[in-house]
């Protein structure tokens, strides 16, 4: 193994970095560490100084990289329906109930219908959340968060915070949202384009994993007896706010199906132990 | 040295801008009209599937033909032509693309549960 001058062993980048002379304005990345400290006059041990590295921002920017452009809804909506097997499909449904064939040109419909919205709203809502995860991941580096969301509270945040959203008129302003991890209490607040911030829901994350270490500290197992009833009497608030918003989200198709919540949103008698409680209300 | 002027912001403007194509003349007329009907460009699954719609379009075609012609081309019966309609509807697999859609709904939903985050279904389909 090669050595440099102390006896410490180098690395094979540095001996072939320190090859050959390099040009001054060569980039920093094809010049030994050393170079680049000396060109930027920093001490290798205490970095950059407030104002050095202030100067620096002034001048370079901040270091990130142009985010992609996000296609419109309606490329993606156009990205479903205009491909070959869709345009037959829909072809031979224009062909069917020209022939009065209402039942298979009704068939084909509702088919090309479900495909077009599995697909429509699988490229079109993930976004918004995955954008909400990708940030909560870089606030809170050391606590994944989205490993505490269970899929199906997923899906509802998908649902909820886009139409809550829509409904509030803030689709268009939202530009980034906070998770906040509180004992219990998650806490998801979404900041407009102009600083504001309005909080979207306060809940309780319910883990599906009882081996999560994460999931543990925010179950039931609290030490107090009080904290526990507190505990369980907040999350019975907020699955009744969750169940007020899934009842007025699906009141207008009530007329026509009878559309009851989903078995984890029915409450149910109260639960008499800790354990208990994080059974039953474990999504 | 920050953000898109590093080695890395370069590979980045490199992704996001496409690949402009060298062909010139007929070739490049011919791979537009491909892309437009979806025969390149896309995924190998999208690519297979719009294949197989237009070789069930064309063979739909012919057994319709097939079933108005057993009529001379004279005088066709209504309820010829709507025999010959339903056979050659009846040939398109109408449920191929809900089942296509929902199988890889459903692989996304297998890897969200495993952390890891899809937004495009066309990338589920190689894994």
């Amino acid at each position: 193994m090669s050595t440099n001058e102390k006896g410490e062993p180098a690395s094979n980048i540095t001996l072939v970095l320190d090859k050959g002379p390099l040009a001054d304005d060569a980039p920093p990345h094809t010049l030994p560490a050393g170079t680049v400290l000396s060109r930027f006059g920093v001490d290798p041990k205490w970095g950059l100084t407030m104002d050095r590295a202030k100067e620096i921002l002034l001048k370079d920017g901040p270091n990130r990289l142009k985010p992609p452009q996000k296609p419109s809804r309606m490329k993606i909506f156009l990205a479903q329906v205009l491909n070959a097997m869709t345009i037959v499909l829909m072809a031979a449904t224009a062909v069917s109930l020209a022939t009065t064939d209402w039942i298979s040109g009704g068939v084909i419909a509702l088919l090309v219908v479900i495909n077009v919205y599995v697909g429509f709203s699988r490229e079109c809502l993930p976004p918004l959340i995955n954008t909400l995860l990708t940030e909560a991941l870089q606030r809170n580096g050391k606590r994944p968060i989205h490993s505490l969301l269970s899929p199906r509270l997923e899906v509802l945040l998908q649902l909820f915070s886009v139409r809550i959203l829509r409904r509030r008129g803030r689709a268009g302003k939202a530009r980034s949202a906070q998770f906040q991890m509180k004992r219990w209490l998650l806490v998801i607040s979404f900041s407009s384009r102009s600083g504001t911030s309005f909080p979207l829901m306060q809940g309780y994350c319910l883990g599906t994993s009882a081996t999560s270490s994460a999931t543990k500290r925010c179950s039931l197992a609290s030490p107090s007896p009080c904290q526990r009833r507190q505990a369980q009497l907040r999350i019975r608030t907020v699955r009744l706010v969750i169940a007020r918003i899934w009842y007025r989200l699906t009141s207008h198709f009530q007329d026509l199906t009878s559309c009851n919540p989903p078995s984890f949103l029915r409450f149910t008698p109260a639960p008499r132990s800790p354990k208990d409680a994080l059974v039953a209300l474990s999504l | 040295m920050t953000g898109m002027t590093t080695e890395l912001g370069k590979i980045a403007e490199a992704l996001e801008n496409k690949q402009e194509s060298s062909k010139t003349g007929f070739r490049l007329y011919l791979e537009k009209i491909r892309r437009a009907l979806g025969l390149e460009g896309t995924t190998p699954l999208q690519i297979k599937l719009n294949k197989l719609a237009y070789w069930i379009l064309l063979i739909a075609c012919i057994l319709a033909v097939i079933v108005v012609s057993s009529t001379g081309y004279h005088d066709i019966p209504s309820s010829i032509a709507i025999y010959a309609v339903a056979a050659a509807v009846s040939l398109l697999p109408a449920s191929l693309i809900a089942v296509v859609s929902l199988t890889l709904a459903v692989a996304c939903q297998d890897l969200a549960k495993r952390n890891a985050l899809v937004r495009r279904m066309d990338a589920v389909e190689t894994l």
